[in-house]
């Protein structure tokens, strides 16, 4: 298993339903900051709202626990911060000009999504937990009708493996954490919209049963992200899924 | 018995109902399922009751403070 820094204390299990689950079943246990929560398959993998995350062996499955100590407004941008770990660790594998990502927290490889991030809350005492749960496509990959998938193998990093990955996304998360609580949102805000795909470019926000289109212009100081109308309306979006509109 | 109202820690939307009137609830049983930033955040009950109301619905916009649940506690 690869090095870890010291902040995390690490259990691997060879197959379990979720990661997320049972690192949110240790928080309510009283796990500690730093608990990560690794599988080499999950049975019930899931992303945001129920759906199914496919989780053969040879990706990586991973759940951090994480005790911001702020609110769960605050709390919620560590969205961004774990953006910024998966895409470092992508560019570890792929030229840095070929990733990018979506809002909030999606990393793209020449259009193709290549992870996917869930956060959770934890009700804790006397502040919410977090856990961060992050899945990488490494070696494979699902055929998504709705959408365009990749993995580390596909582009021909086939030297590309679990542990070389999840060793690079903990160094960041923590680096971005760490920066995260001392600075502020700002330098994560930065970084992130440096790496953000279609700054400028027309998208559709899918809120609800509706639908907004517009320009994306921005990420606020909230994490919102600002989309602009063809008649000039500004809206924030937090939540729903975000689409770049085919040109 | 007293009356409990449930409030929103954050500004989102409701991904899901998870309780129904009338259940009986322990403290931090999850009624409601809400989505922000792609974080998803259960709305829990505060203490040991019965769900007497729920004031939202799924995929309504909530912002912080808002009550979404009633309790009997």
């Amino acid at each position: 298993m690869t090095a870890l820094p010291g902040f995390f204390h690490r259990i691997d299990h060879a197959s379990l339903a979720s990661t997320n689950d049972e690192a949110l079943r240790l928080a309510r246990a009283g796990a500690g900051e730093g608990t990560l929560v690794t599988a080499g398959r999950q049975t019930g993998g899931r992303g945001r709202r129920g759906r199914q995350w496919q989780s053969p062996e040879g990706n990586l499955y991973a759940s951090f626990l994480l005790h911001p100590g702020r609110p769960l407004a605050e709390a919620a941008l560590l969205s961004f911060v774990a953006a910024l770990a998966v895409i470092g660790a992508v560019d570890r594998w792929c030229p840095a000009g070929d990733s990018e990502l979506s809002w909030p927290n999606d990393v793209h490889v020449r259009g193709a999504k290549i992870s996917g991030i869930l956060l959770e809350s934890v009700a804790l005492d006397p502040d919410p937990g977090i856990v961060v749960g992050i899945g990488v496509n490494v070696a494979h990959h699902p055929d998504l009708a709705e959408r365009p998938t990749t993995s580390l193998h596909a582009f021909g990093h086939a030297a590309a493996d679990r542990e070389t990955v999840l060793g690079d996304v903990a160094s960041g998360l923590l680096l971005w954490y760490e920066r995260w609580r001392e600075a502020g949102f700002g330098p994560v805000r930065d970084a992130w919209l440096a790496r953000a795909r279609g700054v400028g470019a027309g998208i559709v926000a899918r809120v609800g049963q509706g639908e907004l289109r517009g320009t994306f212009t921005d990420l606020d100081e909230s994490g919102a992200l600002v989309l602009v109308t063809a008649e000039g309306a500004t809206h924030r979006v937090t939540a729903g899924d975000v689409f770049f509109e085919v040109a | 018995m007293a009356e409990t109202r449930v409030q929103s820690e954050i500004t989102g939307k409701v991904w899901q109902i998870e309780a129904s009137i009338g259940d009986s609830l322990e403290e931090e049983d999850a009624i409601i399922i809400l989505e922000s930033m792609k974080m998803e955040i259960p709305v829990v009950a505060p203490r040991d009751g019965t769900l007497k109301e729920i004031l939202v619905g799924e995929g309504d916009t909530v912002q912080e403070g808002q009550d979404v649940a009633v309790m009997e506690t």
